[in-house]
């Protein structure tokens, strides 16, 4: 190779290298590379020169070029690198600012219960339904053995609409309605709903409150399939180690009757503010369902027995979720329901 | 109810502590709410002990005595004798209230201030003696109250007792309770009781006019009455039942239906014309002036004890003032009676008159047993003196009730209850409650005592036998069924299904009363405002209807958090019943969402300037939820709506159905519910959507090839709406256009003053092969024509 092409290798290299940006290193690479450039003039050079040594001279250009063209690509990948790097600097956030977020959609403490109540029953084989909230006398107090005397029957605890339709006060006016509709055992049914009382509100009455009835009517049914079945209720609701407590009540609708209490899962039955310092929190009543009240369903108290129960929904809610007053079920504060 | 320990005691046998006795009824049913202490007042008395003493410095005779009790220091002056540091005694505090009704108060003496007293017997009404120091027992400490100390507390359990068991509203009920627990025998027959009778020398009659309200009727006479106060014992068990102490006869006729449970009413014989009793129904305009001086009217519903001339008493509720025992009665009638349940609930509620006598009617007090509590009674005023019995009850008793039998096998008991309650189990149970019962062969045959008028079906004995072997003790079994699938109701289902949507729509969920008023209705549609279920009785004046719409509790859900969470954003949805039709009130689902407040701009959305407004908030909330219910098309055409903001209010209409309305709502009506930000909310009826739910989706293949994106911005009149332009792309854009979007929307210069720029990312895609500039190009240049053509838009320059 002669001195020249040497040199001009050189100076190339150099060039390429002295490049700070792509354009720098664009306009150098035309310097050299062009169709104007000095290797181009070296071709030139090629015409100039006898035949013999054309070959062997072109040979060395081509060389030339093509280390040329290495050290270009290499420095290019160089520039573009910084040049990544710079944006990428540049780039920077401050991590700390908030993030952008959608409002998370927030299950209301009682649809929670709700469905985590539906869901312990329907794996024991529970249907669900439900029934309308304006009742009829007969299906909200008759049908249930509660007579026209009966004090839960006086005016002042109920909301009337018409002379003798009112809003269900309780959810088991959907036993007999259930009983009706399927017309032969078995009958597995539990049925969640509003159910209306006319308590003036306070931390623990609420006008408006939910309930879900609970009914299994077949031939054979016991209170010990009672308490199987809620001891199971209590446990999935509120913890394995939870005990449950049976001992005796009085419910026109039922016989025998049932009060059920849980061994408090706050203070682990030591006794707390939560039990009323007793250990124990009442949370369900139950019973063998009347024989009058099967009749009323049209079934033969003789041939099939059964149990029911009622559950209050925003107990439920209350006592798990720690909460103090249930008038904030209703109040929809969204600083109360963006805690669930 | 309250019945005090000592009392029981009478009656069965117990050395189980208090809190065991309770534990042990309230297993049994009868619920003990609590335990209380009795001290009968001496409040303000402790026991102290000695700390200092020294002589009075003016007056010889006295000392001054320094003396402390759980760190409470007293100033005590005594002529009595010097005491020794050390020494216990019982200290009347300032404020102590001695038995003539006057208080203790610091006084001087001699120059020195004392604040306290020993006390004597005389203090506690022991005895007479004002100079006795009053003895206090070895184990009394300092710091103890003095009652306490004495012994005088009495225990009193607070019953909460069930509706059925009126039988147990007395001390003998609940002992009777108690020993079959136990398992012990009742000490005591309280009825057998004999005294003597003087003969009978005047006439007396009573004549019960109305059977079907009063089963039986018993008169006792009685004469030589002494009006006194009763013995210490009956005063202090009266005063723990909570009942205040009058005077000997009335303390006896309250004491003996505390103790046995039938209510008595002793009457001035002397005031009764003509000597006689009827019992009937109130005639009109009759009325009363009771014993608590009040002038009372009576229905003809009410059953009343009268005289020859007037009711002497509400039956079964209260006396009358003119006929009631006073300090000047000699001769006097005692009443024991039957009376109706329902009759005396419904008479004490009407005159609103609810007695320690007609809680007990009311729950049904033992019929058998009307007598023998006169005779108690008779008993007890006889053997104290306060009045000689003549002879010749007068006993009217048109109704006895035959005792209440009932035969049942052990296996019906069995199936209804547990394996656990054998034959004898159930045997014993009943014989322990008194019932008489007879096992042969597997059928028990029990008859109840007359005490227990709740038991009538053999699945009362079934519950008599559970809870005295206890139901704690059954064992628990799941019950054994032929396995099938659980389902739910379509419709809860549904709502269920809904409630999942809505939240993955990012909505909190809210729940509010199913009430409303009329108000709030005509806040919101002043005009045309829907009718609304009236309440008959409502509570409050703010829930006087039931809701035909959740807009109204909504709006003030939102006004409610607006005052407490700034403008941060609200989202929310209710899902309940309305009602409506008040002629023939029906209800059925609806659904409401709500969105207010600072709308946030999501990363995919940070290059599309829509003008401000709540309402793309809710119209993607919308379409969210709505495309995760169906795979319909979802249509928004521009209505006007009462109550919503007229130029922003669009009707929802889903896979063809029209399903609800959504838009901002009229800023006069966010105004009369005082709120001052925008709220766009969207009322949707669910029915229709629920009938479109879980529809099995199908694949629709995939183009593995490249899409070819154009973007157009379209010049048209303000007033074409974006939806009309894309509807002529897509028409356009044939089976080539994969999907048309707007990006962009923009006004003002350099856009004429009547026109606006609309700006549409349209991506075009063969199924088959790579899309080409040349297939694409005369397809757009049809969308410009038919945009020309149909809306007069025009390709906005570049």
């Amino acid at each position: 190779m002669d001195q020249e092409l040497t040199k001009l290798l050189e100076d190339a290299a150099a060039a390429f290298k002295a490049a700070r940006n792509n354009q720098e290193l664009q306009d150098a690479k035309a310097a050299y590379l062009g169709k104007k450039g000095r290797i181009g003039e070296q071709m030139a050079r090629l015409k100039e020169l006898p035949s013999n040594r054309r070959g062997s001279f072109g040979d060395s250009v081509n060389k030339v070029k093509t280390q040329l063209e290495e050290v270009f690509a290499s420095r290019k990948a160089e520039l573009d690198r910084i040049k990544l790097e710079e944006k990428i600097r540049a780039q920077k956030l401050d991590v700390t600012l908030p993030g952008l977020r959608f409002p998370v959609g927030r299950v209301h403490p009682l649809t929670r219960v709700w469905n985590e109540a539906v869901e312990i029953f329907m794996a024991m084989g529970f249907d669900v339904v439900e029934g309308p909230e304006i009742e009829t006398e007969w299906y909200n107090f008759e049908a249930l053995n509660l007579d026209a005397d009966h004090p839960a029957r006086d005016e002042q605890d109920s909301f009337y609409i018409t002379g003798d339709t009112l809003l269900r006060t309780q959810t088991s006016p959907v036993q007999i309605r259930t009983m009706e509709r399927v017309g032969k055992p078995p009958v597995q049914v539990i049925a969640p709903g509003r159910t209306f009382r006319r308590d003036a509100p306070d931390a623990s009455h609420s006008p408006v409150f939910h309930q879900i009835e609970g009914l299994m009517v077949d031939k054979g049914i016991t209170m010990g399939n009672l308490k199987a079945v809620l001891e199971e209720f209590n446990r999935e609701m509120f913890g394995k180690d939870v005990r449950s407590r049976f001992r005796p009540d009085f419910f026109p609708f039922t016989e025998p009757s049932v009060e059920i209490a849980i061994s408090c899962f706050i203070c682990g039955a030591k006794g707390c503010p939560a039990c009323k310092r007793t250990g124990w929190i009442e949370i369900l009543g139950a019973g063998m369902m009347h024989p009058q009240v099967l009749r009323n369903g049209g079934f033969n108290p003789d041939e099939v027995s059964g149990f029911a129960f009622g559950i209050g929904i925003d107990r439920l809610a209350l006592l798990k979720y720690g909460i103090d007053d249930i008038r904030l079920l209703y109040e929809n504060d969204l600083r109360f329901l963006n805690q669930f | 109810m309250r019945v005090p320990v000592e009392w029981l005691k009478e009656y069965v046998d117990f050395d189980e502590s208090t809190e065991e006795i309770a534990e042990l009824l309230t297993m049994a049913g009868l619920e003990v709410g609590e335990i209380s202490l009795e001290r009968f007042g001496f409040e303000n008395s402790y026991v102290c002990e000695v700390v200092a003493c020294e002589r009075h410095p003016a007056r010889d005779e006295f000392f001054v005595l320094k003396v402390a009790a759980d760190g409470m220091e007293r100033i005590v002056l005594t002529n009595l004798r010097a005491y020794s540091p050390g020494e216990i005694l019982p200290i009347a505090f300032e404020g102590y209230t001695f038995p003539d009704g006057s208080k203790l108060e610091p006084m001087k003496f001699g120059g020195v201030e004392s604040n306290a007293k020993i006390m004597s017997e005389w203090d506690i009404e022991y005895s007479d003696n004002r100079e006795v120091v009053l003895p206090l027992p070895e184990t009394a400490k300092p710091g103890d109250r003095v009652p306490d100390a004495l012994g005088m507390t009495l225990e009193v359990l607070v019953f909460e007792l069930r509706a059925n068991r009126g039988d147990c509203l007395c001390v003998l009920g609940v002992a009777t309770e108690l020993a079959a627990v136990l398992n012990r025998p009742l000490k005591k027959n309280v009825f057998d009781v004999s005294f003597e009778e003087k003969k009978r020398d005047v006439e007396f009659t009573v004549d019960i006019r109305d059977a079907d309200l009063c089963s039986r009727y018993t008169g006792r006479l009685l004469q030589n009455i002494v009006i006194t106060e009763s013995t210490p014992l009956m005063k202090r068990r009266l005063t723990a039942c909570g009942m205040r102490p009058i005077n000997c006869i009335v303390d006896v006729t309250n004491y003996v239906m505390l103790e046995v449970g039938q209510p008595l009413h002793a009457f001035d014989l002397d005031t009764l014309e003509n000597r006689e009793i009827i019992v009937r129904r109130a005639a009109e305009g009759e009325s009363i002036v009771t014993i608590d001086g009040a002038d009372r009217a009576l229905s003809t519903e009410m059953l009343v004890i009268a005289d020859s001339s007037r009711p002497v008493a509400v039956a079964g509720v209260m006396g009358g003032l003119q006929t009631e025992i006073t300090d000047a009665t000699k001769n006097m009638l005692l009443e024991s009676a039957f009376f109706n349940p329902r009759s005396i609930r419904r008479t004490a509620s009407a005159l609103d008159m609810r007695s320690e006598a007609s809680m007990r009617f009311e729950k049904t007090i033992p019929l058998d047993d009307v007598a023998a509590a006169s005779n108690y009674a008779t008993w007890l005023i006889w053997k104290n003196g306060w009045g000689a019995p003549l002879s010749g009850m007068i006993d009217s008793f048109p109704a006895p009730k035959n005792p209440v039998s009932i035969s049942v096998s052990g296996d019906k008991i069995r199936s209804l209850t547990s394996p656990d309650l054998t034959d004898d189990v159930i045997a014993d149970a009943l014989n322990r409650l008194n019932f008489s019962v007879k096992l042969e062969g597997g059928e028990i045959s029990a008859t109840a005592p007359s005490r227990r008028s709740d038991i009538s079906i053999w699945q009362d004995l079934a519950e008599e036998a559970a809870r005295i072997f206890g139901y704690e003790r059954i064992t628990s079994e799941l019950p054994t069924v032929k396995i099938r699938r659980a389902v739910m109701m379509p419709n809860l289902y549904a709502n269920r299904r809904l409630r999942e949507l809505l939240f993955r729509a990012n909505l909190s969920e809210a729940i509010t009363f199913s009430f409303t008023r009329m108000e709030d209705l005509s806040k919101i549609w002043p005009e045309n405002t829907p009718a609304a279920v009236p309440i008959r009785n409502p509570l409050t004046e703010d829930q006087t209807h039931l809701r035909p719409s959740i807009i109204p509790n909504m709006l003030n859900v939102v006004a409610h958090n607006r005052r407490n969470i700034g403008d941060a954003p609200i989202q929310l949805f209710e899902l309940g019943r309305i009602f409506f039709n008040p002629s023939q009130p029906s209800e059925k689902d609806s659904l409401v969402i709500a969105v207010s407040g600072r709308s946030l701009r999501t990363p995919t959305e940070s290059d599309y300037p829509l003008p401000q407004s709540c309402f793309y908030t809710l119209k993607g909330v919308v379409e969210q939820f709505l495309e995760g219910a169906a795979d319909q098309k979802i249509e928004f055409k521009p209505v006007s709506v009462p109550a919503f903001h007229p130029h922003r209010c669009a009707e929802i209409i889903f896979g063809g159905h029209s399903v609800g309305v959504m838009g901002e709502i009229h800023p006069e009506v966010c105004s009369r519910f005082e709120i001052r930000d925008v709220v766009a909310l969207a009322e949707i009826d669910p029915e229709h959507i629920k009938t479109l739910l879980d529809a099995t989706p199908r694949y629709s293949r995939i183009s593995r090839h490249p899409a070819l994106q154009r973007d157009l911005s379209i010049i048209v009149d303000r007033d074409v709406p974006a939806e009309t332009i894309t509807d002529i792309i897509r028409r356009k854009g044939e089976d080539l256009l994969e999907s048309a979007r707007v990006f962009d929307v923009f006004t003002g210069a350099p856009i004429d003053g009547g026109k606006k720029s609309v700006s549409f990312s349209l991506i075009f895609r063969h199924p088959d092969r790579t899309l080409t500039d040349a297939l694409v190009a005369p397809i757009i240049e049809n969308v410009i024509e038919a945009i020309k053509i149909e809306v007069g838009g025009s390709l906005r320059d570049s």
